[in-house]
């Protein structure tokens, strides 16, 4: 017979086999080559030649101890350095868009212990570029991307990580004057998915920003808009929607469910 | 040179593309995968497509070139120890405020040891370039521990082919030396080496153990002169740190 190689469907390319080794359940019994062709329903020969290639390859791991297969270590560490350098490249791809779109400056921010460090920043019109943020940090409780960089930490680890003492000195006018208060608005970005902060870090200054997750679900960088707090506010529902856009398609990109 | 199915050639598109994503960041144009592969640029150009239909390589719509497709990073979620995965952040956080050190968490792959996370702490700098770094098994704390848990007969292997002549000022020079500290690993449950990747670099190392073994080492390190001054507080916050991410019966 015939080898047709180059014919699109799933069985050439051996998805089938990856996606019943994801799915396979350890407590269930060893995921071994005969397993892996009785649960995709192939030849056995064949399923133990392309397991081969697979390992080879290292994206399928086939333990030392057990021989059991499962999805490699490379793979994952691959996929983590792809979301490392995708949230830079999209990321500030997307800002510019957005910074376009919405003639506000926007910023992808991401946490580093208990501070939050700008990692890629975009501004509506060169000719206003203000102050760059860029690599800057600031206490978490002080900084826009705060309350989302923590979203996804339990109260225990709210704590571990920032502590319950006093918080740093803000001249934002509305500034959080407690832990308890950051904590009140951790829990309102945790619900509605976006946080909308008005003279929070900044006397006249106004942000909205999105959670950003990778394909393991991590939260890996806050999408931050910045504006003046009078425009902010005057435009709010269609900032908001572009922002939550704008940081749902990087989670996209970073193979993250929205 | 493997003769790969027909599956798998095509299946080494992706790890191409893959690879070539994950150290630069870029996309690869059929060009450039054709020669990568040694293979005629129509044909890679048909195994490509396919594979952006079925998520496996994606086409970037600005740059034309191919990257990572989504279903790969979703099978990628589903790779390693994925339990370990999603509890691990955490405790490697806790334990690197504690320190005030660097902590990453790594395993055995093809006879080295992988960094698969990393937490940076207030006193290292960034850590881009840690996740998949590959170091030697024989000169590092974390090699140590996971040599330490094989079997006899697996880790003896490994330690014959030891490449020793690479190791840092303080590393083991002779195989029997470094089977000694290997069984010190084994015996102590945990493994500390100074200077012996680096020069002034130091690091311990404390075995995770899963439902069939270790399946990971929890290190922390830093530079020798910070590390040393406290070296058991941080063996004790490790080891703890290692109890913790241990994983009950079942849960793989």
């Amino acid at each position: 017979m015939p080898s047709h190689p180059d014919v699109v469907d799933a069985s050439s390319s051996g998805l089938d086999l990856l996606v019943a080794m994801a799915a396979h359940d350890p407590s269930g019994g060893p995921l071994t080559s005969a397993r892996l062709a009785s649960l995709t329903g192939r030849d056995r020969g064949l399923v133990a030649r392309v397991v081969d290639d697979l390992v080879e390859l290292g994206l399928v791991e086939r333990d030392p101890v057990d021989r059991h297969l499962h999805l490699g270590w490379g793979l994952y560490t691959a996929a983590a350095q792809v979301v490392e350098r995708r949230v830079l490249t999209r990321g500030q791809r997307l800002l510019e868009q957005l910074a376009l779109d919405c003639g506000e400056s926007a910023y992808l921010v991401r946490r580093r212990g208990d501070q939050s460090v700008t990692i890629a920043e975009a501004m509506p019109h060169v000719s206003v570029r203000g102050v760059s943020w860029l690599g800057r940090s600031v206490p978490l409780v002080r900084g826009d991307a705060g309350p989302v960089l923590v979203m996804d930490c339990s109260s225990s680890e709210l704590r571990d990580l920032l502590g319950s003492g006093p918080l740093p000195a803000s001249t934002g006018t509305r500034a959080w004057r407690s832990m308890r208060e950051f904590e009140q608005q951790v829990a309102i970005a945790r619900t509605e998915g976006v946080c909308v902060l008005v003279e929070q870090t900044e006397a006249g200054v106004a942000s909205v920003g999105a959670p950003v997750r990778d394909f393991r679900g991590r939260l890996v960088a806050a999408l931050v808009a910045v504006g003046p707090s009078d425009r902010v506010e005057a435009s709010s529902d269609r900032l908001i929607a572009a922002v939550r856009a704008a940081a749902a398609r990087l989670t996209v990109d970073l193979g993250g469910a929205t | 040179m493997t003769a790969y199915t027909n599956i798998g050639r095509r299946i080494e598109l992706v790890a191409c593309l893959l690879d070539h994503e994950a150290t630069t960041g870029r996309g690869m144009g059929v060009v450039s995968v054709a020669a990568r592969v040694e293979r005629e640029k129509s044909q890679i150009s048909r195994g490509l497509a396919a594979l952006a239909l079925e998520g496996l390589a994606e086409r970037d719509h600005e740059s034309l070139e191919f990257g990572v497709g989504p279903t790969l990073l979703a099978l990628a979620a589903r790779s390693g120890v994925p339990a370990l995965v999603r509890r691990s952040l955490p405790v490697l956080e806790r334990l690197g405020a504690v320190t005030g050190e660097r902590v990453d968490l790594a395993v055995l792959d093809d006879g080295q040891v992988l960094t698969v996370e990393t937490v940076a702490s207030s006193s290292t700098v960034q850590s881009v370039g840690w996740v998949g770094r590959r170091t030697p098994l024989h000169c590092t704390a974390s090699g140590r521990v996971l040599l330490a848990a094989l079997p006899a007969d697996e880790a003896a292997a490994l330690i014959e082919t030891a490449p020793l002549g690479t190791s840092g000022p303080k590393g083991p020079r002779t195989t029997a030396e470094l089977t000694r500290r290997v069984a010190a690993a084994r015996r102590n449950g945990w493994a500390l080496a100074d200077g012996e990747l680096d020069a002034d670099v130091m690091a311990v190392a404390a075995p995770i153990t899963g439902v069939a073994g270790v399946v990971a080492a929890i290190v922390v390190s830093g530079p020798s002169f910070r590390m040393r001054a406290d070296s058991e507080a941080v063996v004790a916050a490790a080891r703890q740190a290692a109890e913790e991410l241990a994983m009950p019966l079942g849960d793989a």
